[in-house]
């Protein structure tokens, strides 16, 4: 059974525009998103893991290594199933700083441009066996499916045709990856299109396997059978594995998982689920077992052939030796799948590190022009040349190594970049001088050991002495990859160890590594607000872009354009650098922000980043356990404590920066922690910040009384500060500030200040009146005497005068008396009262000066309601305030006496109709001498009278005015005073 | 970070490797058993997921 080209070539159209078409229908939403996003697709779209090497070449691997040929994915497996702890923390990584491949993530982490440049070469190298490997595998798959004798013997005829439908696929697989994978943002078309590739090889695997052990030995008894007559084959499974060779191989194919570009890529970098952390502890090895469950059955089923076709194509020889059209067809396609899947996305990831490490860094992009759309036209180009590389060195090869020797070729380098990965987020000490060298050295040897001789050939090169020899060739690949990585890991840790990180590296290493024991330096920004990082921006990569990059960052961070805290502007300037990064690669990136926007190594010792700290442990809380997570349970009580101060409070770094504002200090100055937090205290609002700065330069620890208007009043405080001391002797952190609210104490203080001035005036008083009284009531005598012992009219008119004026001196001599005795509690002698009685007395009294007003007087007391207190002072009570009612109303308008409450204070109201009391006198109507009426028609006392009564009665006077906000008229004073009866009953019940 | 657990599963490996090996590559046994083991392992990563996932969303 044969293909003809043709129906070889109508298979790949096929597949490849079914391809497209899942790509095409995610872009436009079509397969809904739901779908495109679940777990299950993003686990599946891992499996680009599985290339041609894990369809065909394990095969050859199996034969060779029998057990150990599953190192291939148990190292990956492992990997997978440890990835909250092994791979999360590099996801966290890309997730914040936006890193899109592995070369940018060790630049970050190393500083260094160097770095992201060797490693880009060294991928680039690394990934040319590896692409080659799948053009080959479907070259010789092509091959074998149309040639009629089945071997892979180059004909003179056929190597043309089969190198020309290589270069086809090649070219249509670039388009491919130039039309889903070049733009910026999450390819989902892609994503999608990968997982449906895992689909097909792994469906394509299991339909081979099932039909090796069904179809060719009839099932599994039949398989035992065959492998009872062929002993030799089981036990040949279990020989490999006691050669140190097995063991090279897991360490090799552990490193796939994570160093290879194309897997970093998918693992971490498109990750788009945060939970799928975890289901891809399980899912992806699961998927690893499906794929190699079938590995031996296929392996005995072509030895059960006999065939001169290569073991690493068993998966295809086994249905075409059976000469099953149908399954030959589905191993085609799903090995066709597996490299497409691979070179989509090896071309894909490595384009993006040769532009971001080598291109832009290296050429200007124009500023002029729009920045996207001049980094997609790279990355297209990139891709090409990518592939096109690709394509030149397989035809070097000239089918010379088999799949799984140019796997080992391309795993072997990517082994050299694993302890440079690892040392990320486990050795913050590591620097970039260590990798540059282990790199160098690991990845020299792999080139002198492995990649040279690919076109020189194997050698042995004796070294003279202790019968050492140097021997170079893929046969000795066991030990060019241990001497290699063993040199290389050597190195990396000497030289990190002799030498020093420079600060940009060691604030790099520490925001990498989530468990070292850092204190995060608070590095100084000299820019005031995101408009200057526009502007700066602006010079390198346009003002558009520039106003878009800044305005995406703040929408990202949720932050105000007018930001101005440099805590803030620092974690938008990281932000920013994220973006850029995913867009133009870290180095660029990097290199862009580091000349436009510089961090600044602050000039005092021990500035530490508390709130970086703070932010780091509350993320990473969940992980803390045993110590940890107490240290971590007292921190959080402390921080509340300091938080739930019934006392306003706040700490300022030694460069003044806010660093906690607690809540009674958010209640005090009503400007949240968020708003202040990571502020210069010299830019907190009016009136704190200047109130704050001037007292953290004072000398003292302590001021007093700092008068401040918060909300158009005026507050006193106290203000007292401490230094935190450092963990460096004779330095200090900062200052820890309290802020006393004696506000209350002030009022207090006052009002005690107004009644003693109060108390003076009427002692003044008291002396005045007697002093006024006795010559008054001389005159008085002597006008009488005048009166009766004249006829003269006009003398007696005169002496009439003088009687009034006395009595009118008498009157005001007797209010000064009753003002100034007012002040005496005489709360012992208090007695019940009905409060209505003494209402209607005041009233009565009122009603008889004739010569006034006459009111509708109307009292709704009820009978019942009695106060305790001097009844005698309660009608003057009434007296004086129905008076001034009356004085202040239209005749016959009603004041009434009404009962609002009786509790254990009965609260009553007297209400007028009359005009009301303006605002701005109501604070004065209770002083003494203050009043409205006209000169010598009221003396000022009536309602400081009745303020001191009611004062004496131990009970409340509130003022209400206007009563009807409509008309803005009517006076009302509820009057409170202790009910008699609750008053008796609370007595009794005390004395019982 | 949680290293404890994990010590410890290495220390139990360590301490069981040489008879689980000697399972393993007794040739009397069936050709899948590594098989089995590695569906052990998927099935114990698949609770051990499902429990961390339910403490997270606590």
């Amino acid at each position: 059974m044969s293909f003809s080209f043709f129906d070889v070539a109508l298979i790949c159209l096929i597949y490849l525009s079914i391809l497209f078409a899942i790509a095409l229908a995610t872009e436009r939403g079509i397969i809904p998103s739901k779908v495109a996003s679940h777990p299950v697709v993003y686990i599946l779209s891992l499996g680009i893991f599985a290339s041609a090497l894990s369809y065909y070449g394990v095969i050859e691997l199996a034969e060779n290594f029998g057990y150990g040929a599953l190192a291939y994915y148990m190292g990956t497996g492992m990997l997978f199933l440890f990835a909250p702890v092994a791979l999360k923390p590099l996801m966290e990584l890309a997730r914040r700083f936006q890193i899109t491949s592995m070369a940018d993530l060790l630049t970050f982490r190393y500083h260094s441009h160097e770095v992201g440049g060797l490693v880009t070469l060294c991928m680039l190298l690394a990934v040319m066996p590896l692409l080659s490997l799948q053009i080959q595998a479907v070259a010789d798959t092509i091959l074998l499916l149309t040639n009629q004798n089945h071997d892979l013997e180059r004909g003179v005829d056929s190597f043309d045709t089969r190198d020309m439908l290589a270069l086809v696929y090649c070219a249509v697989i670039g388009c491919f990856a130039l039309v889903f994978g070049a733009n910026r943002e999450h390819h989902k078309g892609l994503i999608t299109a990968m997982a449906f590739e895992s689909v097909v090889k792994l469906f394509g695997m299991l339909a081979v396997g099932g039909f090796s052990v069904y179809a060719i030995f009839g099932g599994m008894g039949g398989l035992d059978q065959w492998l009872a007559d062929h002993q030799t084959n089981l036990e040949y499974l279990y020989e490999p594995l006691k050669h140190t060779e097995s063991h090279t191989l897991l360490l090799v194919f552990l490193s796939t998982a994570v160093a290879m570009p194309h897997i970093f890529h998918m693992a971490v970098v498109e990750n788009p689920l945060r939970h799928s952390t975890y289901t891809v502890t399980w899912a992806f090895p699961l998927f690893l077992l499906l794929m190699a469950l079938p590995i031996f059955p296929i392996l005995w089923a072509g030895l059960s052939f006999g065939s001169t076709i290569p073991s690493e194509y068993f998966s295809l020889a086994v249905p075409l030796l059976a000469e099953n059209t149908t399954f030959t067809v589905i191993s085609f396609v799903a090995g066709l799948s597996a490299a497409t899947g691979a070179i989509v996305s090896i071309s894909l990831a490595i384009s993006t590190m040769v532009m971001n490490q080598w291109i832009l860094p290296a050429s200007s992009l124009s500023a002029k022009r729009e920045v996207y759309g001049q980094i997609v036209l790279i990355r297209r180009v990139l891709v090409i040349a990518v592939i096109a590389l690709a394509y030149l060195f397989y035809s070097g090869l000239e089918n010379r190594f088999s799949l799984s020797q140019l796997g080992l070729i391309s795993f072997i380098a990517a082994l050299q970049l694993l302890p440079g990965i690892l040392c990320v987020t486990y050795w913050a000490r590591a620097n970039r001088q260590g990798l540059l060298t282990g790199l160098a050295i690991g990845m020299g040897i792999w080139a002198a050991g492995l990649l040279l001789p690919i076109y020189i050939g194997e050698h042995v090169i004796e070294l003279g002495f202790a019968g050492l020899s140097l021997k170079l060739g893929i046969s000795h690949w066991s030990d060019i990859a241990l001497w290699a990585t063993s040199l290389n890991v050597s190195a990396f840790i000497i030289v990190s160890l002799l030498s020093k990180q420079s600060n940009e590296e060691r604030y790099s290493a520490e925001l990498c590594s989530e468990d070292e024991l850092s204190h995060p330096v608070r590095m100084v920004l000299d820019i005031r607000d995101p408009d200057e990082m526009v502007e700066r921006l602006g010079e390198r990569i346009g003002r558009n872009t520039a106003r878009i990059e800044v305005d995406r960052a703040l929408a990202q961070l949720s932050m105000n354009p007018n930001e101005r805290r440099p805590y803030a502007l620092r974690r938008l300037r990281d932000e920013i650098e994220a973006n850029l990064s995913g867009l133009l690669g870290i180095s660029l990136a990097t290199e862009i922000m580091d000349t436009l926007i510089p961090l600044r190594v602050p000039e005092a010792e021990g500035a530490t980043d508390i709130n970086l700290i703070e932010d780091r442990l509350n993320h990473y809380r969940e992980h803390f356990s045993g110590l940890a997570a107490e240290l971590d349970s007292l921190r959080l009580y402390h921080r509340r404590t300091l938080e739930q101060l019934p006392m306003a409070g706040l700490s300022v770094g030694k460069d003044r920066e806010v660093l906690m504002w607690n809540n009674s200090m958010q209640q005090l100055s009503g400007i949240a922690s968020e708003q202040v937090t990571g502020s210069r205290l010299d830019d907190v609002l009016e009136p704190w910040g200047p109130l704050l700065a001037s007292f953290v330069d004072l000398d003292v620890d302590h001021t007093h009384k700092e008068q401040v208007e918060i909300a158009d009043s005026q507050r006193w405080l106290n203000l007292h500060k401490a230094s935190i001391p450092s963990s460096l002797e004779h330095q200090i952190d900062g200052q820890v500030i309290l802020l006393e609210d004696v506000t209350e104490l002030q009022m207090l203080e006052d009002e005690l200040l107004h009644s003693e001035r109060l108390a003076s005036v009427g002692r003044l008083a008291a002396g005045v009146a007697h002093e006024i009284g006795n010559p008054v009531t001389g005159i008085d005598s002597l006008a009488q005497i005048l009166k009766y012992e004249t006829d003269d009219p006009e003398i007696i008119e005169t002496a009439d005068q003088i009687l009034s004026q006395t009595k009118r001196v008498s009157r005001i001599v007797h209010s000064l008396v009753s003002f100034s005795h007012a002040g005496r509690n005489r709360g012992s002698e208090y007695e019940a009262c009905n409060l209505r009685e003494c209402v209607q007395e005041g009233m009565n009294l009122i009603a008889l000066q004739k010569e006034k007003a006459q009111m509708l007087f109307v009292n709704e007391v009820p009978e019942y309601v009695q106060v305790l207190g001097d009844s005698q002072r309660l009608i003057q009570v009434f007296v004086n305030l129905l008076g001034n009612a009356r004085d202040a109303c239209e005749e016959g308008t009603k004041v009434s006496v009404i009962v609002e409450q009786v509790a254990k204070e009965v609260s009553f109201a007297v209400t007028d109709e009359g005009p009301g009391i303006a605002p701005e006198i109501q604070d004065r109507i209770l002083e003494p001498f203050f009043t409205t009426k006209d000169p010598g028609e009221g003396t000022g006392l009536g309602l400081a009278m009745v303020y001191s009564i009611i004062e004496d009665h131990n009970g409340q006077l509130e003022l209400i005015s206007p009563v009807d906000k409509v008309l803005q008229r009517g006076t009302k004073f509820v009057i409170k005073l202790p009910n008699a009866l609750a008053s008796a009953e609370t007595l009794s019940n005390t004395s019982s | 970070m949680r290293q404890s657990p994990l010590l410890l599963i290495l220390l139990l490996l360590f301490i069981f490797s040489p008879r689980l090996l000697g399972w393993l590559l007794s040739t009397t046994g069936a050709w899948y058993r590594p098989y089995i083991i590695w569906l052990a392992i998927v099935i114990i990563a698949y609770f051990v997921q499902r429990s961390l996932v339910k403490k997270h969303e606590l």
